[in-house]
């Protein structure tokens, strides 16, 4: 099959509805759905850095199927690393964002 | 030097700069004299020479017209300070900030004077226009007052401009000439209009010159010395000087010739004119300090040097008759019951007034002779030389007029009435005012001639110089004449202005005051008001659009041709899973309760995982599963509290306007992204990773990426987990809600809930376990195993009341890891260095013990975090009562 | 070098021994301590300035793999800016009873240097995202998080943004080096160039705080407690000038040059604000913070003159003016602190009693022979090739001069005088330092300058280390 180096319409489509959710939920006036628009960001962030390490679909061809090339070395490994760093930095930031908006609840009452 | 000493320059000022500022704190009137009395010496022995310093900005350039400038500023220098004693002799060695800045003035103008680089040239100058400002503030004599402070502002603002056109101007010329050096910038041949225009801007400001003219009454609300030395003697002429300085360069061009001896000569007659209208004696000198500037303008502007030595003679003796008129202002003559100081006052007076009106054999007179003479000089037209002489002739009469009226004034003892009175409580100022201007008087003339015949010596010839001509006596004779009568006239008739006691200006621009006290602050407060409440309201969409923006500035590529079909079962399921969760992502928005949106986030979040796993990234899926399990868990808990109380939907037509700019955003994003077009480039990173894997003992990649190569950055990872965890921490500490345990258990604990707890934590700590243990080598690594062992010590917390000191865990872990980091360096390697050994046949790499902080760190931070929240939900007490 | 980096955050960790939390001497020792060591190296560095930049790597990696930190001339004085604000700020911090807030101004210390002196986007990335959660936790009380909200979603918003770039870093370059980019950079399409630098200037325009996307920043910062208020105030947007002046170089001004009226337009409205708040202000603080607000749109200016008009002149007047610019916001906010009033100082005049804010302002204000004047008289010297660019300064130099006044006129009429600071006499006082640095060695800041206009020689140093670790890769360890 002759290698297309074109993108994937679908792809460029879903990434953009994602990345507009997330903006458009964070433009919500509640906290709580703004932190959901930041997740739904962050996600869309995650798969952009992904999309970043596969330069093109050869490297999707799986040498898996035929078993010459283990499973784990597939991808870049560097955009793994700086996705691991991301998904942890998020994960961080929304804990303290809720423990933020929480005690400015419970701090507001007491 | 002088007196044989071979001192550099910058040593010297910088010495006396020091000397001044110490006044600031102990001997402040005693140290400003003798300072001055020093400065005034070593000018008047200085040889004129060029003293090259170490560092250029500090050259010092001494020629006979600077040696006159310089004479003058720390001559009326020292008399102010007499003047300005204090009474009582515990004042005069006190710090004092009103003397320590008239010092730091005086040295500003010498350095001006002095100086021949053009920066420490504009230095001094600036220097001074800052110090003049700072000294209403120090409140001599008494407290300062807001309306003249908010005066002199004005006044700072409009010599400002003028310090700045000075400085562009000096820096463009520096530019064309290609050096700095005064001596080199004053000679050139290359100044062009702009330049000149540009100088004649800030020398007409600074000398208060037409249309500039009303700053200098503005500026007489400041106390008598200052008044005295600053508005007569020494920052005016600074004007001047520059334009004497400059003469060499600028007066063959147009611009020069023609700008200043109009500007000159509008000034000299109108100014003296306004004299006589104004209504307060302080101000009416003002005026006639212009007027005289005004003539020596017209002389600067001029061809030939004999019109400089006017025009130097000029300024040297207004600023002694005018700085000591000043003086004799403030001095009552109801105190002086003294026989001998009255007397002495009474001939000081008599001598300022005959040097001021142009009486023959005074400074003045000479003078005005010297001038009146280069103004015979060829004019081009005829219109010229008849616009010439009459308003030469009107600003004659009028200062003759007014030097008339103030002696009749004075004489007829109403003069006291008008002034303000310090009285003189001691004799020294009096006697030391007499020896000082009969020094000047004296002694004065003959080095004053000396110097000014070793300036033009040699250039007698130059120019067209006009003779000794007996009409210019003549004609003198007659305006004195006429001045004379005038004045007698107008005093008979009781229209003296100055002695109405009136406090309305003439001119009173008090505009320019309303301006920056009330306009200019209100209209700021309301602007800033609206661009507060735009920002607080609508912050976030101003963000967006600029976002907007700065993506579309690019252009957006929307011929972008994209492939609908796909070429493999991995990218099928790779991009249908990526539109699903697009599409999910809208369902997101739509959906309104938020129950149901955690649910739909946390089905999102698996969907990423799927992404992950469809591209084999085999860490990264176990990572995204176990957080965002976690960010369910968590935001079940705040939802508890968070949850919107009332339905806070957007305006439809906002909900719509957002919307559609959110998706023009996101889609632009995603096509700028595939738009770029890869020339394939070698992935340098990458292919080291797959070369050197072997080298540290592990298989896994990722894993190696993120424990070896990449560690710094895995590093800041953990700190920032621990850092949120230690922020919440303290954020919860200080809010002060009340108990920490998780003793406020939410849920009663059956035995089943107990005895599957039991066994799911050992579950969890052993997979914790194994997958650390095995991360070098397959997926897994210490995230994972944290995030699972944070899990079970959360379990055995909220089920079991145990209590585990989270925080330090987690700074134990982060200690662990920064300590791995560090410690190789003791062994002699680098910052982050691993080690490879082999153990009993197993490779085993020293970056484990970095990988066992980030466990540490991780479970302890997770557990926590999770901890915080279960006391943070309401209690059903709580709920219950409201 | 990593010195820099793990000192802080030690000293951070030791304040959790309950010695120091009940201790002041300690803490003063602690903090005295960890700013002299801090200094001599920076002073080391100072002294061989002609052998900079330096480039140290971490591990046994090439740069293309590991991480590298760099120190090179402007890496150097952006550091020493944010040396000289941490100890006035500890000072104060010292006698607090919260012991936290020593513990996270070191957190905030330690990961500013390390931002400053990374040599990759993801690690500039990280540490960025480290001083922003720690800055977040500066926030403590109960309107500071309210009036917050907007501030914390904007940087959150900034950092998304900061990430996505780097994707499309990735994507674009395959390495995140600074090194390697700037090498591939040249040779990638004007599309793909022109994204990247937009997007990654948005973020660094937004950190820098400049118009518009200073939105959440004056009503954050205001709320503050002043010490905190005086360290962000002074620092967080020098960490966004310094990320976009290091793209810029590091791109030879690409984005500049082909979009040469937005920098110009926003660091002119930037400066705009600046002034319109800090006339119209109703408290004193948020004066200070527009007054600082107005010098960041200075140093905008100046950014985009350096690549379009002035080359190193202007760079020299953005490096020489930094760490004064700093101690002048924060000396000013320390002095304006609710100290007790104290009378015993009842036969000095107002204008005695507020000598350090006079000198502060002076410094400020655009004055010789003080700070603001040198930079400002070298920025013009280098754009007098450009009508443009020398009369926006003009400009600029006048606005600066009209406020600074005003300031000092509201200060001396509308507060009662009371007697400053100790740090801030500190601040006053170091801001002397400037007129020596100005006269005298000013030609310093110009070499900088002309040394950082080439990214070359970066580029060799870090190739030359990577080189040096293949070797002897290859000769066996």
């Amino acid at each position: 099959m002759a290698e297309s180096t074109l993108s994937n319409f679908w792809i460029v489509l879903g990434l953009g509805l994602m990345t507009s959710a997330g903006l458009r939920l964070v433009l919500e006036k509640p906290p709580l759905k703004r932190i959901f628009g930041l997740t739904v960001l962050s996600h869309a962030v995650n798969i952009f850095l992904l999309l970043a390490g596969i330069s093109s679909t050869r490297e999707l061809h799986p040498a898996v199927l035929s078993g010459i090339v283990p499973f784990e070395k597939l991808l870049d490994p560097l955009p793994q690393a700086l996705i691991l760093t991301s998904i942890v930095i998020n994960f961080g930031l929304l804990a303290y964002l809720l423990i933020y908006f929480l005690t400015a609840e419970r701090g507001g009452k007491t | 030097m002088c007196f044989g000493m071979n001192l550099d320059p910058a040593l010297l000022i910088t010495i006396l700069l020091l000397l001044h500022v110490s006044s600031f704190l102990m001997g402040g009137a005693l140290i400003f004299i003798l300072v001055s009395f020093c400065e005034l010496l070593l000018i008047l022995y200085a040889q004129p020479y060029f003293f090259a310093s170490s560092l250029s900005f500090f050259d010092i350039v001494c020629t006979p017209y600077r040696q006159i400038f310089g004479a003058i500023v720390s001559l009326i220098a020292l008399s102010t300070g007499i003047l300005a004693l204090p009474s009582s002799k515990r004042l005069w060695v006190k710090g004092s900030a009103f003397f320590a800045l008239l010092g730091i003035f005086e040295w500003s103008c010498l350095m001006a004077i002095f100086s021949d680089h053009a920066l420490s040239f504009f230095s001094g100058w600036e220097i001074a226009s800052w110090t003049s400002f700072l000294l209403i503030y120090t409140g001599f004599p008494g407290t300062p007052d807001r309306l003249s402070s908010e005066k002199s502002f004005s006044i700072l603002i409009l010599s400002s401009l003028a310090d700045f056109c000075l400085l562009a101007g000096l820096i463009l010329l520096a530019n064309r000439v290609g050096t700095y050096s005064l001596s080199a910038l004053t000679h050139t041949s290359v100044m062009t209009n702009e330049i000149i225009a540009l100088m004649l801007i800030a020398a007409f400001i600074k000398s208060a010159q037409v249309p500039f003219q009303f700053w200098l009454p503005k500026a007489m609300v400041a106390p008598l010395p200052v008044s005295a030395y600053l508005h007569s003697a020494s920052l005016i002429q600074l004007g001047a000087f520059l334009l004497l300085l400059f003469w060499p360069a600028g007066h063959s061009s147009l611009v020069w010739h023609i700008g200043i001896t109009t500007v000159g000569l509008l000034t000299f007659s109108l100014c003296g004119v306004f004299s006589l209208f104004e209504r307060n004696i302080k101000r009416a000198l003002a005026y006639t300090t212009s007027s005289t500037l005004g003539l020596v303008f017209t002389l600067l502007g001029l061809t030939h040097e004999r019109a400089l030595a006017a025009a130097v003679l000029l300024i040297v003796a207004h600023a002694l008759y005018k700085s000591f008129l000043f003086f004799c202002l403030g001095i009552s003559n109801k105190s002086t019951d003294h026989k001998i100081a009255r007397l002495v006052f009474y001939s000081t007076l008599l001598i300022v007034l005959i040097s001021m009106s142009g009486l023959p054999f005074s400074l003045g007179a000479l003078g005005k002779d010297l001038a009146l003479q280069s103004l015979l000089g060829p004019f081009p037209t005829h219109a010229v030389q008849i616009f010439t002489w009459f308003c030469v002739s009107i600003g004659m009469v009028a200062n003759i007029v007014f030097v008339c009226l103030f002696f009749f004034a004075f004489k007829r003892g109403q003069l006291h009435r008008v002034i303000e009175m310090r009285t003189l409580t001691s004799f020294l100022p009096v006697f030391s005012l007499l020896a000082l201007l009969s020094m000047g008087l004296g002694l004065l003339p003959a080095w004053l001639f000396e110097r000014i015949q070793a300036e033009i010596g040699n250039a007698n010839s130059t120019g067209n110089s006009p003779g000794n001509s007996p009409e210019v006596h003549l004609w003198s004779l007659g305006i004195w004449f006429i001045g004379f009568a005038l004045a007698l006239f107008l005093f008979k008739r009781g229209w003296v202005s100055f002695l109405r006691k009136s406090e309305r200006p003439l001119f009173e621009f008090s505009w320019l005051e309303k301006l920056h006290s009330k306009w200019i602050p209100s209209l700021c407060e309301r602007l800033l008001g609206n661009t507060e409440n735009i920002f607080w309201n609508y912050g976030l969409g101003i963000i967006f659009a600029s976002l907007f923006f700065f993506v579309a500035i690019s252009g957006f590529p929307l011929g972008l041709p994209l492939r609908l079909r796909f070429q493999n079962t991995y990218e099928e399921v790779l991009s249908l899973t990526i539109f699903l969760l697009g599409l999910g992502s809208w369902l997101l928005v739509f959906i309104r309760a938020s129950l149901r949106q955690i649910f739909l986030l946390s089905a999102l979040g698996l969907g990423v995982c799927l992404c992950f796993a469809s591209a084999g990234a085999a860490d990264l899926v176990l990572t995204q599963l176990l957080v965002e399990m976690i960010s369910l868990v968590i935001l079940i808990f705040s939802w508890m509290t968070l949850r919107p109380k009332e339905r806070t939907h957007l305006r439809l037509g906002e909900n719509l306007f957002f919307s559609v700019f959110a998706i023009l955003i996101g889609l632009g994003i995603a096509l700028q992204f595939f738009d770029l077009n890869l020339i394939p480039l070698v992935k340098l990173a990458s292919l080291y990773f797959y070369e050197h894997a072997s080298q540290s003992g592990g298989t896994n990649l990722v894993n190696l990426a993120v424990i070896e190569f990449r560690a710094l950055d895995t590093l800041g990872e953990i700190t920032v987990l621990a850092l949120s965890f230690l922020a919440a921490l303290a954020l919860f500490e200080r809010v002060s809600i009340s108990s920490r345990h998780a003793s406020q258990v939410f849920f009663s604990v059956s035995i089943w809930t107990k005895t599957i707890s039991r066994i799911l934590s050992i579950l969890l700590c052993a997979s914790a376990l194994f997958f650390f243990a095995r991360g070098h080598y397959s997926f897994g690594g210490g995230f994972v195993g944290g995030l699972l062992a944070g899990l079970a010590l959360f379990l055995q917390q909220i089920v079991f009341r145990k209590t585990f000191q989270t925080p330090n865990l987690c700074i134990t872990g982060i200690c662990i890891s920064y300590i791995s980091a560090v410690t190789p360096i003791l062994f002699g390697h680098r910052f982050f260095e691993t080690s490879v050994f082999a153990i009993h046949g197993y490779t085993f790499s020293t970056s484990f013990f970095f990988d066992l902080g980030v466990f540490i760190t991780v479970a302890g931070s997770g557990a926590g975090l999770l901890n915080l929240f279960t006391v943070l939900i309401p209690k059903r007490s709580e709920k219950m009562n409201g | 070098m990593f010195l820099f980096f793990i000192l802080p955050i030690c000293a951070a960790l030791l304040l959790r021994i309950r010695a120091f939390k009940r201790s002041e001497a300690c803490r003063r020792a602690l903090v005295l301590a960890v700013f002299i060591l801090l200094s001599l190296q920076f002073l080391r560095f100072v002294a061989a300035s002609h052998s900079l930049p330096y480039v140290i790597v971490a591990g046994f990696w090439p740069h293309y793999a590991g991480i590298v930190w760099m120190i090179d001339g402007i890496s150097l004085v952006f550091c020493i800016a944010v040396l000289v604000v941490y100890l006035p700020v500890a000072w104060v911090f010292c006698e607090a009873k919260n012991p936290n807030h020593l513990m996270f101004l070191h957190f905030l210390l330690g990961f500013s240097f390390g931002a400053l002196l990374s040599g990759d986007f993801f690690n500039l990335f990280v540490m960025s995202e480290l001083f922003l959660i720690a800055s977040f936790a500066v926030f403590f009380s109960a309107e500071t998080l309210k009036s917050a909200r907007l501030y914390f979603w904007i940087q959150i918003l900034g950092s998304g943004v900061f990430l996505l770039a780097i994707a499309f870093l990735y994507k674009t370059h395959a390495t995140l080096n600074f090194a390697d980019f700037s090498i591939r950079f040249p040779s990638q399409s004007e599309h793909t160039r022109d994204v990247l630098g937009s997007l990654f200037l948005f973020v660094f325009l937004l950190k820098a705080g400049s118009f518009p996307l200073l939105a959440g920043i004056p009503s954050a910062y205001s709320s503050l407690p002043t010490p905190w208020f005086a360290f962000l105030a002074a620092i967080s947007a020098k960490l966004g000038i310094y990320a976009a002046l290091r793209f810029l170089i590091l791109t030879n001004g690409e984005f500049v040059h082909a979009h040469p009226i937005i920098f110009f337009v926003l660091g002119f409205l930037t400066a705009l604000l600046g002034w319109i708040g800090a006339l119209g202000s109703l408290t004193l603080r948020k004066r200070f913070l527009y007054f600082a607000i107005s010098h960041i749109g200075f140093f905008l200016i100046c950014t985009e003159a350096v690549f379009l008009a002035a080359g190193h002149y202007a760079l020299a007047a953005i490096l020489y003016f930094l760490p004064f610019d700093c101690l002048i916001i924060a000396g000013l906010v320390l002095s304006e602190s609710d100290q007790k009033e104290s009378d015993a100082e009842e036969d000095m005049t107002p204008f005695q009693m507020r000598w350090p804010l006079a000198l502060l302002l002076l410094a400020g204000s655009g004055l010789p022979p003080f700070a603001a004047f040198w930079s400002e008289l070298a920025a013009l010297k280098g754009s007098v090739t450009s009508k443009f660019f020398f009369a926006s300064l003009l400009l600029y130099g006048v606005c600066n001069l009209y406020v600074s006044a005003r300031i000092w006129l509201l200060l001396f009429w509308e507060t009662r005088p009371r007697k400053v600071r100790v740090e801030a006499i500190f601040c006053a006082l170091a801001c002397l330092f400037a007129v020596w640095m100005g006269i005298a060695h000013f030609d310093w800041y110009e070499e900088i300058g002309r040394r950082t206009k080439e990214p070359l020689i970066l580029i060799k140093r870090f190739h030359d280390s990577s080189r040096q670790i293949e070797k002897v890769r290859e000769g066996g360890r």
